[in-house]
Parts: C-alpha cells; sequence; structure tokens
C-alpha cells in the first residue's frame, strides 16, 4: 500500500483497531477496482471469481473478466466488473 | 549491489504456471515478499508477472508447489541490453550520433540575410565576423537584440533590421531606407536633378521652385527643382535666399533604342552526359575533395547542405562537381527559327523594362530578315519618374559678393 493511501486511511480511520484485530480492510473505487489488505491466501482464481480467505472467513468478489493487477503480502487489487463482494459461502 | 543486479529492477517477466497447485504457488509467493502483476486465469493455468530479480527466488517455491513455469515474454531495460549486446558498437554508434547532434544544434551553421539591396551580404558578413559572429559561432553568445542594435549602428541605411535564432540558423532581415531618404537624414535641403534623358509629361512641385515646363526635353543633370527659394523685398531685389528640400512628381517621355543581331549560321554544341568530376565534402571550414582537382570547361557545381530539419542546418556541405563535354558543329537557323529566337530575346527584353520603368507607351520594334543575319531594331517609348535628390547649388547675394 502506497503512503499516501495509507495516510488517507489513517485520515478516515483514525483507529488502528481494524489492523490490530486482523480484519481484513477493503477498499473499493467505484466497481472496477478493489483493495484488499489483511486476507490470509487466495483460495479460488477465475475471470468471474476470486475468494479469500481471512480473519472473518472466506471472502468472495465476483464480477466479469476478473484480474489480480498487484499480489503482494500487504495487500491485493482487484481490477474487472464488481457485481458483489459477499463474505461466508464455501470456507477455506 | 552489481549493475546487473541493479538492472534486474528495471526488467519483467511474464510467465504461465500449470501443474499441480498453483494457488499455492502464488501464496507463497506472496509470503516471501514477491509482488505478483496482472494475475489471471488462463485455459492452461495461470498467467503473472513480476520483476527479474523475484524471478530468480521462485525456484524453490515452484518445487514446493510443484508447478511448471514457462517464461512467455520479457521486457524492460535488462533484455533490451542483452540484445543489443551484440550490436554495442551499432548502439555506442548512435549514442556518439545523437550527442553530436545535440552538440551541433548549440552552434551557428547558416546566416541567411534578407531584404539588403545596397549593402551586399559580404559586407553584412564581413561585419559579422568583426564581432565575432560567423558560421560555427555558438548559439547562446549570439544575442539577437544586440546584434541587432549593432547592424544598424554599423549600417545607418538600415531603417529596420530584426534578427532571430532558427533552430542552427541565424536569420537576418532588413530594410534599406531610400536614398533619398538618406539625403533627408543627413540634410534638410536638396534640389531634384534629371537622372534621365526625356520629355517632361507633367509636373507636380510639392516644395521647392519649379525650373522646367511640361513638354521641355532634359538631359540628365539638368535641374527640375530647385530648393533654393529667392525672397524678395518690395522693389523685387532678392535680399535672400531660403533653402527647402524640393519635392516633385515629374514624369518623363523616354525612349530606349533596341537591337538585337542574331547571324544564321552558328556553332550548334551537342553535350553529352555529364560526367562525375569530382566530389567535395565540406565539415566546417575543412574541405576534403575527391577526383579531379582542376575541371577545365564547363561543368555544373550542385552544392548540397546536409539538414535534420528546415530550421536544424548541419556544417556539412557535399558539392558534386559534374564536367560538361560537347562537340560544336556548325548550324544554320531557318527564318522561323530566327525569328522565334529574336521574340523571345525580345519579350525578355520587355517584361524587365516593363518592371523599370513607370509604363511602356508604344514600341515599334520590327525583325528584318537579311541574307546572313536577322536583326531585331526599334524603339520602345516608356513614361517614368525621374528626379534625383542631391545638394542645391547655393548662389552667392550681389551685395554679399560686394562686401567680400
Amino acid at each position: 500500500m502506497t503512503d499516501k493511501r495509507r495516510k488517507r486511511m489513517t485520515d478516515t480511520q483514525p483507529s488502528f483497531s481494524y489492523f490490530a484485530k486482523g480484519h481484513p480492510i477493503i477498499t473499493m473505487h467505484g466497481r472496477e477496482m478493489v483493495y484488499i489488505e489483511n486476507f490470509h491466501r487466495l483460495f479460488r482464481l477465475s475471470a468471474t471469481e476470486i475468494c479469500l480467505s481471512s480473519a472473518l472467513g472466506p471472502i468472495s468478489i465476483r464480477g466479469k473478466s476478473l484480474c489480480i493487477t498487484s499480489f503482494s503480502p500487504m495487500e491485493i487489487q482487484i481490477r474487472g466488473c464488481i457485481s458483489s463482494i459477499s463474505f461466508g459461502g464455501e470456507g477455506s | 549491489m552489481s549493475v546487473k543486479e541493479r538492472l534486474k529492477k528495471y526488467g519483467q517477466v511474464a510467465c504461465q504456471i500449470s501443474g499441480e497447485e498453483p494457488l499455492r504457488f502464488l501464496n507463497l509467493c506472496r509470503s516471501q515478499n514477491i509482488r505478483l502483476y496482472g494475475v489471471q486465469k488462463k485455459d492452461e493455468g495461470y498467467i503473472c508477472a513480476m520483476s527479474v530479480r523475484d524471478f530468480f527466488q521462485i525456484r524453490h517455491l515452484r518445487h514446493l508447489a510443484g508447478v511448471h513455469i514457462q517464461v512467455i515474454r520479457r521486457r524492460g531495460l535488462p533484455f533490451l541490453l542483452q540484445k543489443v549486446e551484440k550490436r554495442s558498437v551499432f548502439v555506442l554508434g548512435i549514442l556518439l550520433c545523437g550527442a553530436l547532434l545535440g552538440i551541433c544544434y548549440g552552434f551557428i551553421w547558416d546566416i541567411r540575410i534578407t531584404g539588403n539591396r545596397e549593402i551586399t551580404n559580404e559586407s553584412i558578413l564581413r561585419y559579422l565576423r568583426s564581432v565575432q559572429i560567423s558560421c560555427g559561432t555558438v548559439k547562446k553568445a549570439v544575442d539577437p537584440h544586440s546584434v541587432a542594435a549593432d547592424l544598424r549602428n554599423a549600417f545607418p541605411s538600415f531603417s529596420w533590421v530584426s534578427v532571430e535564432k532558427t533552430g542552427t540558423i541565424l536569420q537576418i532581415q532588413v530594410e534599406e531606407a531610400k536614398k533619398n531618404m538618406a539625403v533627408r537624414e543627413t540634410t534638410n535641403e536638396g534640389s531634384l536633378y534629371a537622372d534621365k534623358e526625356g520629355e517632361i509629361v507633367s509636373v507636380i512641385t510639392r516644395s521647392g521652385v519649379c525650373k522646367v515646363e511640361k513638354g521641355e526635353y532634359v538631359y540628365p543633370g539638368d535641374l527640375l527643382i530647385s530648393g533654393e527659394i529667392a525672397v524678395m523685398d518690395d522693389g523685387g531685389n532678392v535680399i535672400r535666399y531660403a533653402y527647402c528640400e524640393a519635392d516633385a512628381d515629374i514624369v518623363l517621355n523616354t525612349a530606349y533604342v533596341y537591337y538585337d543581331r542574331l547571324a544564321y549560321t552558328y556553332q550548334k554544341r551537342e553535350y553529352e552526359k555529364p560526367r562525375l568530376a569530382a566530389v567535395q565534402l565540406g565539415i566546417g571550414d575543412k574541405q576534403l575533395k575527391i577526383g579531379e582537382k582542376y575541371i577545365s570547361g564547363e561543368y555544373h557545381v550542385n552544392a548540397y547542405q546536409f539538414r535534420l530539419s528546415e530550421a536544424f542546418v548541419l556544417p556539412v556541405i557535399l558539392t558534386v562537381y559534374e564536367a560538361l563535354s560537347y562537340t560544336e558543329n556548325p548550324a544554320v537557323y531557318s527564318h522561323e527559327e530566327a525569328v522565334q529566337l529574336l521574340q523571345e530575346h525580345f519579350s525578355e527584353y520587355y517584361e524587365q523594362l516593363r518592371k523599370k520603368v513607370m509604363r511602356i507607351t508604344a514600341n515599334d520594334v520590327k525583325i528584318i530578315l537579311y541574307k546572313d543575319c536577322a536583326v531585331a531594331y526599334g524603339i520602345v517609348y516608356t513614361q517614368e519618374k525621374t528626379g534625383s535628390l542631391a545638394q542645391t547649388e547655393k548662389s552667392v547675394l550681389e551685395t554679399e559678393r560686394n562686401d567680400s
């Protein structure tokens, strides 16, 4: 995550409780891009669905032409036509 | 860190991952701090991109996940350098060429002068050389404003000077004051004298005393309008002379005699194909000539100055000398050919004269065919303005003469 974005996030969320608890942080930019931090691992990847495991259980991102533009220890950046983000479903 | 290691940062490898557990491989990469880009599912597995440096760290991860990695695309500086390594001299040449062009751009390689009539290009260039401006001068050292001011001071007849640096060209545009204006600047008095021979058609005097009349025949040097005005007392005696600048429009009827003789027999030249005699390459002041040192007879010279664009002129001039050899055989013009040639000659003369004079009123030029030659002869009647300003010849008063 860039320093600029981190600063922006800390501005909007003054507490670091989310990080402390290990909860995932999901940031959406329109419906074309989503950043997810604090996730455990990637367990499904296709053009229509990307599933990640997190402290709150699995996170499922559904849509069309999904692609991971950046995949690093800190975050995952997903681009595509996102139709839904849901928790639960098939677990890890 | 070596240079190669540093360069690896700038290279990227796109690879296809297939095998037992590709997703595990992706997660392992993540845990090893390896950043992946453009991860997406393809029919035969997954594709992703990573930096070259990271690519060398995934070998053991590949074994752990049991995947097969196939490089599908490489891009970036290290790969480019690898490609051009074999052509290092070529690349070095390109870089040197670029550097040379960059250096060349910092100099003036051409000086273009426009608008001058009386003051020749050579005079202006000589003056510029005296102030350290010539082809090869550093562009930064030339200040257009000061050069324009210097030129105006050095050549007072320039009424307007513009100096501009365009690429590697120094463009100088000048405007020269008319001769009469130059006299006016130095003195406020003068008389108009005839500079042509002819009959006066009309005189419109604006200032001064008219000394000629309509219908009078004048010769060059005759006084037309005097700038000396006699001031008289009540008795009609001249008490003093006042001087002014004579100004008038004087139109003369003038005539030009035209004569052109063309012999029927002549030596017809039959040219052979031009032969490349020599090639000269000039870089700055240095000249390198290949071929014949001295070319005798008739030859064509074609000079080409190398340029990258209209404004970026390079100091390289290629001159090609083409020798023209011919044989002369006696030939005879037919009457029609002779008439046509004489007519062409006269047309050229007529056009030149038309630009020079105010109006051509008539011409009686005729072509006469003799036994051995054809002659075009006649007079072209024109109307043109006359009167050039010169210093007034001052009269001396009788009383002053007596006093002295």
